[in-house]
């Protein structure tokens, strides 16, 4: 295994100052992610997954810890260079009515980064967009729309396009799906699927959607309160989740059950997550813990292998993984 | 992998072939007003650029024809000296809408400037820059604009630079608010993601987003300014050398005489009136036009 | 079993600049006593806006065009409004999905879960703050005395979310209206309340009719699930027979298109298109344009809903003519 990551996330940390308090977003987070592959993030709202998103590809400059993207460590990278290096890690938004320039027709807005960079002459860009707008199903016809006359996933299809614009080698995808009906959601799922496969993009798929995380990722991390918790290829941590927060999270999901007996008990994790200006101590999860011990309380977990490729912070899992 | 197709409804695609423009405008012109304001305001440019050429009589006047009331010849009747009203009025216009435009597109640029660097800088350079707005804004700049008036002496010009010079600060405040609002939106940051710098950001996001909301607040700006300066011919005897005349300056000249003359009071302040509502009602048809869904209010 | 709620041929449609909206063409359904109804549908299906006229609170571009809607020997469409005012919040409560819109920021939990008690003139203010504290804790709040004296902004969505259902059930309502109460919600909290509902609903025996998008939560608490369309039933059943033998092609292809991680590496099947904004009534099955079934006959003709065994019926042409081999 010595082809080096194409993503490289070392000791990310970003906090902000609210009303004269710190708010710790995101704490100590470190992870890589190889070319083609998938992670999935994880976590209820407030554990930092969009802070997250947003630090790694240096929209949020994070306080401490560096991302190494392509062999390039985007801390040592000047204005300039950051910029040109956008080409190739782009982000799709959770709501593209606000992402998207509402004072500009479609065409325009999948333009735009083409025009960014100086990128070809009008005639190449408009065939460029014509193509993009039909590798995520448009029809060359929405170019003249404005977005706001389009449907949701109509807009989260240009906001695609326009990401795909620069041809680059990862994707984040933040909360993507939660404003889209569940059909077009998977409309959207099998889109990223196929765009993926055509480009061996990368992708880190950030959702409160477990059932979407589960079935397009390859590795998933659980991120609770800045933190990532549990860190492991998909299969494995389904099948194995070693992190009480992890078990309780994909047990929450609400399956379609095999017959009315066969329904879900609704139990789930007691509580709310805190508020991540005041992280607990210790295991910051330990408020809401069904196994807690009095280390918990007191002493931060460290993260620790339980097997191959898969990492826990959490005092009770066993670390006998060389 | 063909289920990512839409099926697409054409049949309702067509007006998107339509500019934004066009559609925008479909909007202003369903108030009639805001057509019949447009349209006096339009008239109003074309008698304001070519007055001299326009107007039926010299603005000298004619010792002969004194006091005399509406008629065919003189259609907004003549004053004490003979001067035809019809004509005053013109130049009138002709010097009120100079002013107007001069001293707006100086407080349009000086606003709009300070408010968006303070919005978009934030920090010590935002408070110094509000900080300065507020006096402004607080201080009575009329008084300031009358004192050097004085000492500059009368003349469109100087009349310009100063109501330009102390009128801002409302467009500072509002701009500032629509950058503010626009900097920390996603908007912004997918601008940053796709690598665009802060130029292009500025001019491509930031410009026509505040640029929507002052083109209303001009419109009424451009109301405040044109009554400021009636106020200052009418009350400060403040205006322009002949043969230019404002219409404060008009209704003072003939105040004397308006008891048995009521032509020389009604008609200037028909014009001058028919001036601002026609402002406001076009200012009024802009709020409808670009309100609506599409400039996202953010 | 006596029907809690029987809607009879109900059209609802919107005045827009634009054209008329048949937002609403022709649901026609009944609600048990006690039982917990779904009404499950995307966007634009028509679901919400049918509970909403129910309880007269559409919005002012809309209308009835036609319909019945009974509940217990009084028509509610019939209704005036100062009738229907005491008819909501006393004999039928309701949640709403949006967390700021349901309660009102300057006043006091406590106050709020009072005033439907007060307002119907049930008790006296003593008796009312005494049943509001044990509201308050049947919601599953802990310490009821302190969060009475909080205002909404000082709680967390879920918290707020349970004040709401305290305050629809404040006047002991025989049925209750939740339009998609966990959808703004995380997963865990979302489990929560649903399960604070469904036990309070078991314990008081109430009738519920739960608007959701989402097939896993319609699944797994309500009896029945009515699937909505393009403003049309086009599926009923309970929930053995939906997770069984959903028969409806639209409602087989939610389900298909419901994936986890169990289903990795299996392609993904989503309904192709997209729902569409009725500007005209339909002429035919409104799904027929996204459906890979519909032959020309849905084009043309509305299919009507036919049994296909107890409490179970579908509105599809190709059903009807014995088609064996949907999906």
């Amino acid at each position: 295994m010595s082809v080096e990551p194409l993503l490289e996330v070392t000791h990310l940390s970003k906090s902000f100052r609210v009303h004269g308090q710190t708010l710790q977003a995101v704490r100590d987070v470190s992870f890589t992610l190889a070319a083609g592959e998938t992670l999935g993030l994880v976590g209820e709202s407030g554990s930092g997954k969009s802070t997250l998103g947003r630090s790694l590809l240096w929209l949020l400059p994070p306080e401490t810890g560096d991302v190494r993207f392509a062999g390039e460590r985007l801390r040592t990278l000047s204005k300039q260079a950051l910029r040109s290096r956008r080409k190739d890690m782009q982000i799709v938004f959770q709501d593209p009515v606000s992402a998207l320039n509402p004072r500009a027709n479609v065409f325009r807005n999948i333009e735009e980064p083409l025009l960014v960079h100086r990128m070809g002459t009008a005639r190449e860009r408009r065939q460029e967009v014509a193509r993009l707008l039909s590798q995520v199903g448009l029809q060359e016809a929405h170019g003249l729309a404005y977005p706001f006359e389009l449907s949701g996933g109509q807009q989260q299809r240009v906001m695609i396009a326009r990401a795909l614009a620069l041809q680059p080698k990862l994707v984040v995808c933040d909360e993507m799906l939660s404003a889209l009906d569940m059909s077009v959601q998977t409309q959207m799922m099998a889109l990223l699927q196929q765009l993926q496969q055509e480009h061996h993009l990368a992708y880190v798929f950030i959702s409160h959607n477990l059932s979407a995380v589960g079935y397009l990722s390859s590795h998933i991390a659980v991120m609770y309160l800045g933190k990532i918790v549990e860190y492991a290829p998909t299969e494995q941590l389904v099948a194995s989740p070693v992190h009480p927060y992890t078990a309780t999270l994909f047990q929450s999901i609400l399956h379609i059950p095999e017959s009315k007996a066969a329904r879900s008990a609704l139990t789930t994790l007691p509580g709310e997550i805190p508020s991540p200006v005041k992280v607990p101590m210790g295991c910051a999860f330990h408020t809401r813990c069904p196994h807690v011990q009095d280390v918990c309380r007191t002493q931060e977990p460290p993260s620790i292998q339980v097997a191959q490729g898969h990492f826990v912070a959490c005092h009770l899992a066993k670390g006998d993984f060389a | 992998m063909s289920t990512v197709t839409d099926a697409v409804a054409y049949a309702s695609n067509r007006s998107w072939r339509r500019s934004r423009l066009r559609r925008g405008f479909g909007r202003f012109a369903r108030g009639p007003l805001s057509i019949i304001g447009l349209i006096w305001i339009i008239v109003l440019v074309v008698v304001a650029l070519f007055a001299p050429q326009l107007a039926p009589y010299p603005v000298a006047g004619d010792i002969l024809v004194v006091n005399e009331a509406p008629s065919l010849a003189h259609w907004f009747g003549t004053n004490n000296v003979g001067q035809d009203m019809l004509t005053l009025c013109m130049y009138g216009v002709r010097y009120t809408l100079t002013i107007a435009a001069g001293a707006t597109i100086l407080s349009f640029c000086i606003g709009v400037f300070v408010g968006m660097m303070a919005g978009l800088q934030g920090g010590w350079l935002d408070q110094v820059l509000m900080r300065f707005t507020d006096f402004m804004y607080s201080f009575p700049s009329f008084v300031l604009a009358i004192t050097v008036i004085e000492f500059t002496g009368q003349g469109i010009v100087s009349v310009i630079v100063m109501l330009g010079l102390t009128q801002w600060a409302g467009f500072a405040r509002l701009s500032r608010g629509m950058t503010l609002t626009l900097r920390n939106s996603e908007l912004v940051e997918s601008g940053r993601a796709i690598g665009a710098s802060r130029a292009f950001v500025i001019r491509h996001y930031v410009f026509p987003h505040v640029w929507s909301s002052i083109s209303v607040y001009t419109a009424f700006f451009l109301v405040n300014i044109i009554t400021q300066d009636g106020m200052l011919g009418l009350f400060y005897n403040v205006g322009p050398q002949p043969p230019n005349i404002s219409f404060g300056s008009l209704l003072l000249l003939n105040t004397p005489d308006v008891l048995g003359f009521p032509w020389l009071l009604t008609m200037p302040v028909l014009v001058f009136v028919s001036i601002l509502v026609s402002l406001i009602v076009v200012g009024e048809g802009l709020q409808t036009m670009l309100s609506p869904k599409g400039s996202v209010n953010l | 079993m006596s029907g809690a709620l029987q809607v009879k041929n109900l059209h609802v449609r919107f005045r827009r600049p634009e054209g008329v909206i048949h937002a609403v063409n022709g649901v026609s359904f009944e609600v048990a006593s006690g039982e917990w109804l779904g009404i499950l549908g995307e966007s634009g299906s028509g679901k919400s806006v049918t509970m909403l006229a129910l309880l007269g609170l559409q919005s002012e571009s809309a209308f009835v065009a036609q319909g019945e809607a009974l509940f217990g020997d009084r028509d509610l469409l019939k209704l005036s409004e100062r009738k229907l005012q005491s008819v909501r919040g006393r004999e039928i409560g309701m949640i709403f999905q949006s967390l700021s819109a349901g309660l009102n920021p300057y006043i006091r939990i406590g106050d709020q879960v009072m005033e439907p008690m007060l307002q119907h003139a049930l008790c006296r203010k003593p008796e009312a703050r005494r049943r509001a504290l044990a509201l308050l804790s049947e919601v599953g709040l802990a310490d009821p005395e302190t969060q009475f004296r909080r205002y909404p902004f000082e709680l967390s969505g879920g918290m707020r979310q349970r004040v709401m259902t305290a305050v629809a059930l404040a006047c002991q309502p025989q049925l209750l209206i939740a339009d998609e109460p966990t959808t703004a919600l995380d997963t865990t909290i979302a489990i929560q309340v649903l399960r604070m509902l469904r036990d309070i609903c078991e314990k008081r025996q109430m009738t519920t009719v739960m608007v959701t998008h989402d097939l896993g939560v319609a699944t797994n608490v309500c009896d029945r699930i009515i699937v909505m369309y393009g403003g049309m039933v086009m599926e009923t059943a309970d929930v053995d027979a939906f997770v069984a033998r959903a028969a409806h092609p639209y409602t087989r292809g939610l389900k298909e298109a419901l994936v986890d991680h169990r289903d990795r590496g299996r392609p993904l099947r989503p309904i192709p298109g997209a729902a569409e904004t009725l500007w005209e009534a339909p002429r035919g099955c409104p799904f027929a344009p996204r459906c890979s079934l519909a032959d020309e006959r849905c084009d043309r003709e509305i299919p009507n809903l036919i049994a296909l065994g107890e409490g179970h019926e579908a509105a599809c042409h190709r059903l009807e003519e014995g088609m064996s081999d949907v999906g």
